[in-house]
């Protein structure tokens, strides 16, 4: 019988329109918008734990709507004057609560379900790399979406006024803004992780700590307690008690959660151990990028062949996963080794699509082998001195000059005509020098690169480290 | 009286002042589109009577009071965000177009859905997607935009037109 | 009368004199006292609660259905005091009750809510969906059981409440104004229908209308200013009045009549 009213509930209630709009609203703001989520070796159909940071950010957008609709349909009791005849019924309050909001529960489970298994069709296709890493990310959103749907519910029974969702959505969504206003928000990170939204991978390394997993799921399943405690409980102070499971959450939660970002989400072993093709130099890739070690194994030894011509040469083609821009110069830069990182603004992965051999080639070749030292700016931002020399550096090893610099590189193009030509004038110059200087010039800037000493522009075109 | 007081004039000014007070202590322009949405949305629960059967046979002429309704909120709207140290302006513009979509919801979904239209322009305006385009981002733009000062009129004046002429859509 | 099944403890002999019983019953309405010692002895059959406004019929109603604690004074529903918090759960099992207040939830169809009602009542899962049936059918709303709460008149939601609370085959049927809003063939079926409820419950119905009293009820119950006037057959009240009371009927001026001798006594 339990089982034929929520099958009513389920009809009749809000439940099926919120997991519709839930749906609807997190696919179309994720497969209708470019953003952060579509970029980077992170992007959310790259990998498995990808996905379910990304699918955790959306929840920036739809969770207050989740809890303001909530509100409405715990409201509903009040609103159809139905208290008189349900006081008079023997079924403890807690029944009916219970299947309203396991109705709302069930259909907001599966919404997330649903969206995951859509996105995980295309990352199964994309990686080769799967852990079970993803699912507490999963069910944790899965219990904050659930919980704030009980929440609401616990809200609108208590005050079942039209005004209470519009009120709960807008303060909510403040609320949830404020807190990740900017970077240096003055909310500290064990506050910020109360929200169930995740940055989002910017890699493809990052993993979420279990400690947030742990900290996150106390705080909701004591929201999610509270709120289904207000709606059944009757008397004030039976109401002000249920509010006891959500204080608990909090002071776990405060105990448990990290309070550095680093902390919260660090790097996924895993997915940085390497794999390694011996056939030839030895080209290797990260985990996570498995699947693209025949891919990159080609044009790494190409790579390798050209760069043979200065002293020193390296031996090896290496996958560096993103550390984060911040830490690109505490990198260890072994002179027998090319460093890879495909997750760089400068050329690689950014963008998902340019996996070209010729692109990789032509990559792997900037700054003469080497990775860049500064935070890299992103395309658009204008010259950047460094970028221009290891642009040229590329240029001569790739062809020898024989081409305009710019050619293949749309995203180094964006950069404005005078970008362009100064890097080809500067090229040319290079190439009027005796072939040996010429060699000299660029193995110093593969050493500018190594050391992150020197100013890798002048020692191309002066000969010396200084401008 | 009789009229504020059916059509939750308190609960809307109790929210005006909450904005108010909320811009202020943040003073922040970007709590703009927050606290107009705030004060609007809950406004909006006024613009449908509590019951649309008794108003329909009411003969006071409907559209000219629903068009003052609108308006006047649109006015309250922006007068508090004026204490606070935000562009007039910018509070202003939000105020007004807000309004028109509370207006145009209220219409399309009924008085306890009309919020719905001004938590989604909020929400819109925060999309990392569409931070580029103006128009679409109208309430967090600085003052002297002129793509969201077009948004924001095209919104009051469609809310106010479908508002004041059909009035209320399902109840 | 469609044949149900008959369970356990409907058999079983009652262990009770009356359904609903009453001593020194006292009721807080609010802050305002608004039942002032009633005794009170009502068994099967249809009873009649009659009383101008304001009289404390529903505060009683109310307490009757286990909705209001008295204040003070004895009641015992089936024999048992509705207190002990176990105990009233069973009770309620054995109530029906409508509201005059009577609340729905709009989006439900007929058969929905009822059957949900019925799930609130906690009526055994095979004897659901036929007893739903029955109540949809005994207040002729078989026709419309598929539609929305929201799509029906103001009678034929008055018809779904009074099926939400016979669905449970009640001992005790408390109709708070029942008769509002039907029309006139409703309210002779209504009528019919409370006769025949009356053979094997005690029903008591609220109202107004002096002539449903008089025609459908086996007993009429008096209040007035939360004090018992009168207690006794409709023909007993049509007796009580005379020629020079305020009325178009015998039964509306025994009515005048018993209600002006009980404010002269106090």
């Amino acid at each position: 019988m339990t089982g034929r009213v929520l099958h009513i509930e389920l009809r009749r209630s809000i439940a099926s329109w919120l997991g519709a709009i839930f749906l609807v609203l997190t696919l179309g703001l994720c497969y209708g918008l470019t953003g952060p989520w579509g970029k980077g070796s992170g992007a959310w159909l790259a990998q498995w734990a990808s996905l379910a940071q990304w699918q955790r950010y959306f929840l920036d957008f739809t969770w207050p709507a989740v809890f303001a609709l909530g509100a409405w349909q715990g409201s509903r009791q009040r609103r159809s004057t139905m208290d008189e005849l349900l006081s008079a019924t023997p079924r403890p309050a807690w029944q009916r609560a219970a299947v309203l909001a396991g109705a709302a529960a069930i259909t907001l489970t599966l919404a997330s379900l649903v969206f995951f298994a859509i996105g995980a069709v295309q990352v199964a296709r994309s990686t080769g790399y799967f852990t079970l890493g993803w699912l507490p990310t999963l069910l944790v959103g899965i219990l904050a979406v659930a919980a704030g749907v009980v929440a609401g519910m616990g809200i609108g029974h208590l005050l079942p006024y039209l005004v209470t969702p519009p009120l709960v959505g807008v303060l909510g969504f403040g609320l949830m803004i404020a807190a990740q206003w900017t970077p240096s928000s003055p909310v500290p990170v064990r506050v910020q992780l109360f929200s169930p939204v995740l940055p989002g991978a910017a890699t493809a390394f990052v993993t979420v700590a279990g400690s947030v997993h742990i900290g996150q799921a106390l705080l909701f399943a004591g929201l999610a307690a509270s709120g289904f405690l207000v709606s059944v409980v009757r008397g004030v102070r039976a109401r002000i008690a249920s509010v006891l499971p959500l204080a608990l959450g909090v002071a776990l939660a405060l105990a448990v959660l990290p309070g550095r970002p680093a902390t919260a989400y660090p790097a996924d072993p895993g997915a940085v151990a390497l794999v390694c093709d011996d056939h030839g130099p030895r080209v290797c890739v990260t985990r996570a990028h498995q699947n693209l070690l025949a891919t990159l194994a080609g044009p790494g030894r190409q790579a390798l062949a050209r760069l043979a011509v200065l002293p020193g040469a390296p031996t090896t083609v290496i996958e560096i996963p993103d550390s984060g821009s911040q830490y690109v110069s505490l990198l260890p830069r072994p002179g027998d080794t090319v460093q890879v990182d495909l997750n760089d603004h400068e050329t690689r992965y950014w963008g998902f699509s340019r996996l070209d051999p010729a692109t990789l080639e032509w990559s792997m070749l900037l700054g003469a082998g080497t990775e860049p030292c500064a935070t890299v700016l992103p395309p658009g931002a204008g010259p950047d001195a460094d970028l221009l020399a290891r642009v040229i550096a590329a240029s001569w090893l790739f062809d020898g000059g024989a081409r305009p610099v710019l050619a293949d590189d749309p995203a180094l193009a964006s950069r404005g005509p005078g970008f362009a030509q100064e890097a080809d004038a500067a090229e040319v110059a290079l190439l009027s020098l005796p072939r040996p200087e010429q060699v000299r010039r660029v193995a110093a800037v593969r050493q500018a690169g190594l050391t992150c000493q020197g100013d890798p522009l002048a020692l191309l075109t002066r000969g010396s480290a200084f401008r | 009286m009789l009229y504020a007081r059916s059509r939750r004039l308190g609960v809307a000014m109790a929210a005006m002042a909450g904005s108010t007070v909320l811009l202020g202590v943040l003073g922040h322009a970007q709590a703009v589109p927050v606290g107009s949405t705030l004060s609007v949305t809950v406004a909006s629960t006024g613009l449908m009577g509590v019951n649309a059967v008794l108003d329909r046979t009411a003969s006071i002429r409907w559209p000219p009071r629903r068009a003052a309704h609108l308006i006047g909120m649109a006015v309250l709207a922006g007068l508090a965000g004026l204490p606070a140290a935000v562009p007039p302006g910018v509070v202003a513009r939000d105020a007004l177009g807000q309004a028109g979509l509370a207006g145009a919801g209220v219409t399309l979904f009924g008085g306890s859905f009309g919020w719905c239209l001004p938590f989604a322009a909020l929400v819109v305006t925060y999309l990392p997607g569409l931070a580029r385009i103006p128009v679409a981002t109208w309430l967090a733009q600085p003052a002297g935009s002129t793509p969201a000062l077009v948004a924001a009129l095209a919104f009051g004046v469609i809310g106010l037109l479908t508002y004041s002429a059909i009035g209320r859509g399902r109840v | 009368m469609a044949a149900r099944v008959v369970g356990a403890g409907e058999t079983a002999p009652a262990k009770y004199a009356w359904e609903i019983q009453a001593r020194g019953l006292r009721l807080r309405a609010g802050r305002r006292t608004a039942v002032r010692g009633v005794d009170l002895t009502l068994g099967r059959g249809v009873h009649g609660l009659l009383g101008p406004n304001g009289a404390g019929k529903t505060t009683l109603i109310r307490a009757l259905a286990t909705v209001l604690r008295p204040a003070a004074g004895e009641l015992e529903l089936f024999g048992e005091r509705p207190r002990e918090r176990a105990g009233l759960r069973g009770l309620r099992r054995r109530i029906g009750y409508l509201p005059q207040n009577f609340g729905f939830y709009r989006r439900f169809t007929v058969r929905e809510f009822v059957e949900y009602m019925a799930w609130l009542k906690e009526m055994p899962k095979g004897e659901v969906p036929g007893a739903v049936q029955r109540a949809i059918d005994r207040v002729g709303l078989a026709d419309r059981a598929d539609e929305k709460l929201k799509a029906l008149s103001g009678g034929m939601v008055r018809r779904a409440g009074i099926a939400q609370a016979i669905v449970n085959d009640p001992g005790i049927l408390l109709l708070d104004e029942p008769t509002a809003g039907l029309d006139p063939a409703q309210r002779m079926r209504f009528r019919e229908l409370l006769r025949e409820l009356g053979s094997d419950t005690c029903v008591v119905v609220s109202t107004h209308l002096v002539e449903d009293v008089a025609t459908a009820c086996g007993a009429v119950v008096l209040i007035d200013e939360g004090r018992l006037a009168f207690q006794g057959s409709p023909a007993d009240l049509a007796a009580a009045g005379t020629e020079t009371d305020l009325g178009d009927s015998p039964s509306e001026r025994g009515y005048s009549a018993l209600l002006a001798r009980h404010r002269e006594a106090k």
